[in-house]
């Protein structure tokens, strides 16, 4: 499918785009925002053939939805920062990670740590396959010699110890750092 | 602390449909957050209507999916055990942990092989250096032995012993002084590195070791089986008896120090890694492009991702920002 087609078929999507984007909990309004976001999107970008086009425009509004989310969240937390540092600017919110939050990461590294420990290390690696390396489930059952139900059952297992350790996202954490240069911290 | 809310299971609508227990709801919530990572037409549009049949199921979903993104800036950090090459252990011989890596796939023999391992945890004197993504360090070992950490890596050293260091997982460029009676050893994986009078690079990632010696020489896998290199000469260990020596240009190993990456014919995942590691991003490949051969040298700018973006012609790539992460794709064609 080309491009045009894409654009298209968005079109012809669109509606069962924004059911889905209200089923995951946005607002009407909120849906249709994201929906222009992914419009613009497919428009400006020059978007080769497409072998499963509604599956690429549920995952590409799902992305949006995600992103949108974000971007809400970081506007509530920075007014709530400028409340909290009494008059700081916008610009000049620090945003070096506090002792606090950095005791938060170490703790919750800890605690998944612990949970993929604690998984049968058959789970743990088929785990390791599919979300770290980024592996898709047939070429990990391929390389097995199992099944792909049967690696299914493993990465479910490893989720559901993820999901019942209930780690708390800090979103900022991840994109804080930043490299600006070689530090040369010495530790023996 | 900023914490971002989160959508808990409710519990008010518990008798709407009494059925389907919350247990049941969460078990299939994770089984569309499996399948929809590389879901088709068919597993979309079926989510779509799972989704929108009952409020309980989105709020399933989201407790699921906001579980997964909430671990994605741990996952570098996580030390995954394998009985092959757990290296919070005390060394077996070389001999040993290959009978070891050679039973790995017998589960009865792997989880016998872990527990062993578990259970022989010594009072340690070894501790952890971690990289964040885009972050470097430094570990001087003595005056004359200096370990510089690439972005995203895990090693192991050891308080009292100045010539051990393990690299769990990422890159680092080790700077060695020589001592016949009492060489450095370094452990990656399941190998084990031995120099002799040396600056070396060695990655670690994706089940590959890779090892590029500038200066001296060095020794893998001491012992039955080693292998010498020379300076100018690298090798790529796949496992399994896939082990190829090649000749890297002295000048590149351990570029990426000094802010440039020089490729001759590596595949596009490994570029894609390298700048990740090198731009503090998460970067892969599409499987379609990931052994695509690249040829070139990436100046490093401290733009971030503005140069990703720059960079993505020359790479004949398009890039593209996912919640967990950028991926290049095909220029001209594009993978869901």
């Amino acid at each position: 499918m080309n491009d045009d087609g894409l654009v298209r078929l968005f079109g012809e999507l669109r509606p069962a785009l924004a059911r889905y984007l209200v089923a995951r909990g946005a607002s009407t309004d909120e849906a249709e925002d994201i929906l222009q976001d992914v419009h613009m999107k497919l428009l400006a970008d020059d978007i080769g053939p497409v072998s499963q086009a509604r599956a690429y425009l549920y995952s590409m509004t799902n992305n949006h939805f995600l992103m949108h989310r974000r971007t809400a969240g970081r506007r509530v937390r920075r007014e709530e920062d400028w409340v909290d540092v009494n008059g700081g600017r916008d610009g000049e919110v620090d945003e070096r990670p506090s002792v606090e939050t950095e005791l938060i990461a170490r703790e919750q590294l800890a605690i998944l740590q612990r949970v993929l420990d604690d998984l049968p290390e058959r789970s743990r690696i088929i785990f390791r396959r599919f979300r770290i390396d980024g592996e898709p489930q047939r070429r990990i059952a391929e390389e097995l010699g199992i099944s792909v139900s049967a690696v299914e059952k493993h990465l479910a297992r490893a989720y559901e110890a993820i999901a019942a350790a209930r780690l708390r996202w800090d979103e900022d954490r991840s994109d804080r750092r930043h490299l600006t240069g070689e530090r040369n911290r010495h530790a023996t | 602390m900023r914490i971002v809310p989160t959508g808990g299971i409710s519990q008010v609508k518990e008798t709407a449909m009494p059925r389907e227990s919350q247990d049941n709801i969460r078990a299939r919530a994770i089984e569309w957050h499996i399948r929809l990572r590389d879901g088709d037409d068919a597993i979309w549009e079926a989510f779509a209507e799972w989704l929108a049949k009952d409020v309980r199921h989105a709020e399933a979903y989201d407790a699921v999916e906001t579980a997964d993104r909430a671990i994605e800036p741990l996952l570098p950090h996580v030390v995954i055990r394998e009985a092959a090459n757990d290296l919070d252990e005390p060394a077996p011989p070389p001999a040993r942990r290959r009978w070891l890596r050679g039973l790995v796939g017998g589960t009865i023999a792997a989880s016998v092989a872990a527990a062993v391992l578990l259970f022989s945890s010594p009072p340690s004197s070894r501790y952890d250096v971690a990289t964040a993504p885009g972050e470097r360090r430094v570990v001087a070992l003595d005056a004359a032995t200096e370990v510089t950490l690439n972005g995203a890596t895990r090693m192991t050293f050891d308080r009292d012993d100045p010539r051990f260091a393990s690299l769990v997982s990422g890159e680092a460029l080790f700077r060695v002084r020589h001592d016949a009676r009492n060489p450095f050893r370094l452990e990656v994986g399941a190998n084990v590195v031995e120099d002799a009078g040396t600056v070396f690079n060695v990655v670690h990632a994706r089940g590959e070791v890779r090892v590029a010696v500038a200066e001296g020489k060095i020794v893998y896998n001491p012992g039955a089986g080693a292998v010498s290199l020379d300076a100018g000469q690298g090798l790529v260990d796949r496992g399994a008896r896939d082990l190829r020596v090649t000749d890297v240009p002295v000048a590149a190993v351990g570029s990426w120090k000094t802010g440039s990456l020089v490729y001759a014919g590596a595949p596009l995942s490994r570029v894609a890694d390298e700048l990740g590691r090198a731009i503090g991003v998460r970067i892969a490949a599409a499987p379609s492009i990931a052994d695509r051969p690249f040829s070139g040298t990436i100046t490093l700018d401290g733009s971030g991702v503005g140069q990703l973006r720059r960079l993505s012609p020359a790479l004949n790539v398009v890039v593209e920002e996912r919640p967990d992460g950028w991926i290049m794709r095909p220029a001209g064609s594009v993978a869901p």
